[in-house]
């Protein structure tokens, strides 16, 4: 099974669960969480059932194409329900049954791990999920965010697709992984793996992007003002991409970096109060 | 009769909180059994990663009827002045369903108050078990809750089913939208299917059938029985202190199927500690070793599940182990193209913890407290220019990308590139044992730069976080102060080392003051010493030692690493008949001195005439120097015996004297010996705690 088949069952899967199908949001997130289809529709009482493949660029973790497990950028497949179903758990390994992977022929794991998204005051507890000792998910109930206990939770799964088709596709390097028949991942992103690795470790402007950072930053708090929250998160998200990129070309000294998150997380509690201001309105 | 059988099915709990919740499940049911007068035999608790179980064997159907003394309103209020009842007895009879001439009066503290009794019926148990059914989820706490779903109830994971049987019948149980059932589901494999549990004796049988083992003790006997199985053909075994390891991977599986896998042969050429704590950490395998303890390039990894299909979990986790290995190897070349000393220039890019500076200015306070070791320990010279030079690296591997991968392995990481880089032997121990113990079954650190190293860090851990201001009540720890302060004290009382805790502690506050400052400086030296009390009052509670034994009360907390060797001396000491008296006089000493500070001067003579008053000032006057020679050198059945022949002339003294003499200044001068006393013989223990 490709990759791109892989992805349109486990879409299809939950688009039979209920779930719209989005596309990616076309901005630069490191994670799917930072989406403005997560993070703003977790908050709140409305419910919200999506899924979404969601490119995540993370420089640090950028090894110029020659690491065959770490990526600038991989691809992670979302799925947000909330409320969550009660057999939530046994709907995810359906999805897996898709693929071939059945819990009778696989050791398939719930194995306790919590994230925090500081960034965004956000916190959820859940597991990863192994698969025969891999990790393949990341599955979670969201507790806090935006800075606040949510008063309605949602379950986020997060399936990380390089691991998956890895594991179906039985590989060992990332870009050996048959992308379409005949295509590799290696054709399709090795070189943009390279550039970008090049770029966020050496070439990237440190003062341009402090500049670039302070205006976006502007500008989204400017848009929270003026209670505008798409383009204020908009912002937010280019700020947080900004700063990552100064993190890889290790600029930033720790006062520093605390300082930019904090200022990241004012602009991240601002969008979510004006969120539910409005769901409080309606 | 009939067996109770409970059990709450959830989400996968984290392993690390499944035995505590079976304990307190266990106890919370015994506890509402008993407070509702049910009659029952064993309660026993079970427990997997997705169920809490407890099972009562002979359960009574009905309760016993008993009488009741039920306290009603003070007798003044109860009656008029013609002695007729009043509005509030009568409403309390017809409360109570009794008639006000069968009450009768009983005096609770100087005042009556009108008692009635009255006979409760028996009741039925599925009732009143019914009725503490719900509050039963409510009082399992674990270190992390969650909730899930609308009511906001918090629990460790979703629960997803309840099992209530009392013998056959189905005990009613609602909890955050979950009806109780006489189903539960077996081990995740193919579709969900319910089993149903017709009564408690049936339920083990029932899940075994579907693959689950609910006795964890049963689930850790064959994981044993398989890992020989398969280990000892081979001529393989375990490493030592597998324990910790095995207590988890039983609580990740409901039913073990040991498997053996092959590493790859870069295994060989890895620090042995780092293939270990990658296996162990990351997959919760087994590292395998030869039998004269040579690293075998197998794991041995427990599946959750039958054998079935066992070769393809055997190739995934092979190809883990693989992948994981390569990056550690490939980090660790990454890493020693420099030397450690380099990651120090890193050190200043890591925070510490929110709001206490840089991992830079940690190594800094650390190099200072070393510095100062001769000032709140017994170092010789030597000692700490190790104990300094290892402070000055114990942090480089921090900033290393393999302690950024595998955080586990800090400590382990430096000190395995120190020695390859070849650093002196103690450094090297030191860098590797400061963490030591991570865990409660975890050894102290073996070396003597290795302990101090440790409670230096250690106490400037606690102190930084003290100092912003954080209270470090109630059950979740999220910066490890628990851990911390138990490290200590094990450090200290299991090694015998001398340690100012208080000029440690003073100095640490000095430390930050230097390298910056904390919201909470206030109190801060004192408050750390508070908070290690409270540890060592759980040590030796844990430990079972306080009732003999009260270091807090009468030893100064440098006193702490001394304690084993004092318990040895009273112990040794536990035949001489002397012992009982020496415990009485000071017992007697305590009672009549209550209230009154320890003195540690001596009355003057002219204001004691009696001869036993003087033979007792006399020799205590010449006991205290030799008692405290005899701690300075460590000598306490010396010291115990001492005290022993002062404690015949406190016999003789409390026979003939009249301590509360009439004259005040004799009193005070008799009551003042008694208090140096009470501080001479405290200087070795509390005698007066012996039975």
């Amino acid at each position: 099974m490709n990759f791109e088949e892989m992805v349109s069952k486990l879409e299809r899967f939950w688009e039979d669960e209920g779930c719209t199908r989005l596309f990616p949001y076309d901005q630069e997130v490191g994670a799917g969480t930072l989406s403005p289809y997560t993070f703003l529709r977790v908050l709140g009482r409305k419910p919200w059932k999506a899924v979404y493949v969601q490119p995540s660029r993370r420089p640090a973790d950028g090894r110029y194409g020659e690491n065959p497990n770490r990526l600038y950028m991989h691809h992670q497949l979302q799925v947000i329900v909330k409320p969550p179903t009660t057999d939530i758990q046994d709907t995810y390994l359906r999805s897996l049954y898709l693929l071939g992977l059945k819990p009778a022929e696989h050791d398939i794991r719930f194995v306790e791990d919590n994230w925090e998204t500081p960034v965004l005051g956000a916190a959820g507890v859940g597991w990863e999920v192994w698969l025969d000792g891999m990790e393949v998910t990341q599955f979670t109930y969201f507790q806090q965010a935006g800075g606040q206990e949510v008063p309605v939770v949602a379950v986020e799964i997060t399936y990380g697709l390089e691991r998956l088709a890895m594991f179906v596709q039985e590989k060992a390097n990332v870009y050996e992984l048959e992308w379409h028949e005949g295509v590799t991942y290696g054709d399709l992103r090795q070189q943009v793996e390279r550039e970008n690795s090049i770029y966020s470790f050496e070439q990237a402007d440190i003062e341009a992007l402090v500049t670039m950072f302070d205006l976006c930053e502007k500008e989204s708090q400017r848009m929270i003002d003026k209670r505008l929250i798409t383009p204020a998160y908009e912002y937010l998200l280019k700020c947080s991409h900004t700063f990552n990129i100064l993190d890889a070309r290790g600029t930033v000294g720790v006062s520093q970096r605390m300082a930019y998150l904090a200022r990241v997380r004012r602009l991240a509690y601002g969008c979510a109060n004006l969120y539910l201001e409005n769901e409080n309105h309606e | 009769m009939s067996n109770l059988l409970i059990e709450i099915l959830t989400e996968e709990l984290p392993a690390r909180f499944v035995d505590s919740a079976q304990a307190q499940l266990v106890e919370h049911v015994t506890t509402h059994l008993d407070e509702s007068f049910i009659g029952h035999g064993d309660v026993r608790g079970f427990s997997t990663p997705r169920r809490l179980v407890v099972l009562v064997q002979n359960v009574k159907e009905q309760t016993d009827a008993r009488t009741m003394e039920v306290k009603g309103p003070a007798k003044a209020s109860s009656y008029d002045a013609q002695g007729n009842p009043t509005p509030a007895l009568v409403g309390f009879c017809r409360g109570q369903g009794v008639d006000p001439a069968d009450t009768y009066t009983v005096d609770v503290a100087g005042k009556s108050y009108v008692y009635a009794r009255k006979t409760v019926a028996g009741q039925k148990s599925s009732e009143l078990v019914e009725a503490f059914l719900p509050r039963l989820p409510h009082e399992v706490t674990f270190p992390k809750m969650m909730h899930w779903e609308e009511s906001g109830f918090q629990f460790a994971r979703p629960i997803r089913g309840l099992l209530a049987l009392l013998g056959a019948g189905v005990l009613h149980w609602e909890v955050a939208g979950v009806q109780s059932s006489n189903t539960t589901f077996g081990l995740r494999v193919g579709k969900p299917k319910p089993v149903t549990v017709t009564s408690p004796e049936d339920y083990m049988r029932r899940l075994r059938e579907a693959f689950v083992i609910v006795d964890p003790a049963e689930r850790r006997r064959l994981i044993e029985k398989q890992a020989d199985k398969l280990l000892k053909p081979l001529g393989l075994k375990l490493g030592d202190n597998m324990g910790d390891l095995l207590d988890e991977v039983v609580n990740l599986v409901e039913y073990p199927s040991v498997f053996l896998g092959d590493l790859p042969s870069i295994a060989t050429e890895l620090p042995e500690s780092i293939v270990r704590s990658v296996l162990q950490q990351q997959m919760h395998s087994f590292l395998v070793y030869g039998q004269n303890g040579n690293v075998i390039p197998h794991f041995l990894s427990v599946r959750n599940g039958l054998t079935d299909f066992i070769d393809i979990v055997r190739r995934g986790n092979e190809s883990v182990a693989n992948a994981r290995l390569l990056d550690a190897a490939f980090f660790i070349q990454e890493d020693m193209r420099e030397p450690l000393e380099a990651y120090l220039g890193r050190l200043d890019t890591l925070i510490f913890m929110d709001n206490l500076g840089t991992m830079a200015a940690k190594t800094l306070r650390l190099e200072r407290l070393a510095a100062c070791a001769t000032v709140y320990a017994s170092v010789t010279p030597e000692e700490r220019a190790t104990l300094i030079a290892a402070a000055h690296l114990s942090k480089a591997d921090l900033a290393t990308s393999m302690v950024k991968e595998y955080t586990s392995l800090q400590g382990e990481i430096g000190s395995v590139y120190l020695s390859r880089a070849g650093g002196s032997p103690d450094i090297v121990s030191a860098i590797r044992e400061q963490y030591v113990p991570r865990s409660p079954s975890e050894d102290i650190a073996s070396t003597r730069a290795g302990r101090l190293l440790g409670v230096i860090d250690k106490v400037d851990t606690l102190t930084g976080i003290l100092g912003t201001g954080f209270n470090p009540s109630g059950s979740e720890d999220p910066y490890g102060l628990r851990r911390a302060g138990n490290g200590i004290v094990r450090t200290i009382v299991e090694s015998g080392e001398t340690v100012d805790l208080e000029t440690l502690a003073n100095n640490a506050v000095e430390g930050y003051q230097a390298t910056g400052s904390l919201p909470h400086p206030e109190d801060l030296g004192q408050k750390v010493l508070d908070y290690l009390k409270g540890r060592i009052a759980q040590y030796f509670k844990e430990k079972q030692l306080t009732r003999e034994y009260a270091p807090l009360e009468y030893l100064p907390l440098v006193e702490l690493g001394s304690i084993p060797e004092r318990m040895q001396a009273l112990h040794e000491a536990a035949g001489d008949t002397v012992l009982v008296t020496l415990a009485d006089s000071h017992r007697r000493i305590q009672n009549i001195t209550k209230g009154l500070p320890a003195a540690t001067s001596l009355p003057a003579d002219l204001l004691l005439t009696d001869p036993e008053e003087l033979v007792l000032r006399q020799s205590a006057e010449s006991a205290a120097p030799r008692i405290l020679e005899f701690l300075a050198v460590r000598k306490y059945a010396e010291a115990i015996r001492t005290c022993e022949e002062l404690a015949i002339l406190v016999t003789a003294f409390f026979d003939h004297i009249l301590v509360m003499a009439t004259d005040e200044r004799v009193r005070s001068a008799r009551l003042l010996l008694l208090c140096y006393l009470k501080y001479i013989l405290g200087l070795v223990c509390d005698y007066s705690k012996l039975t």
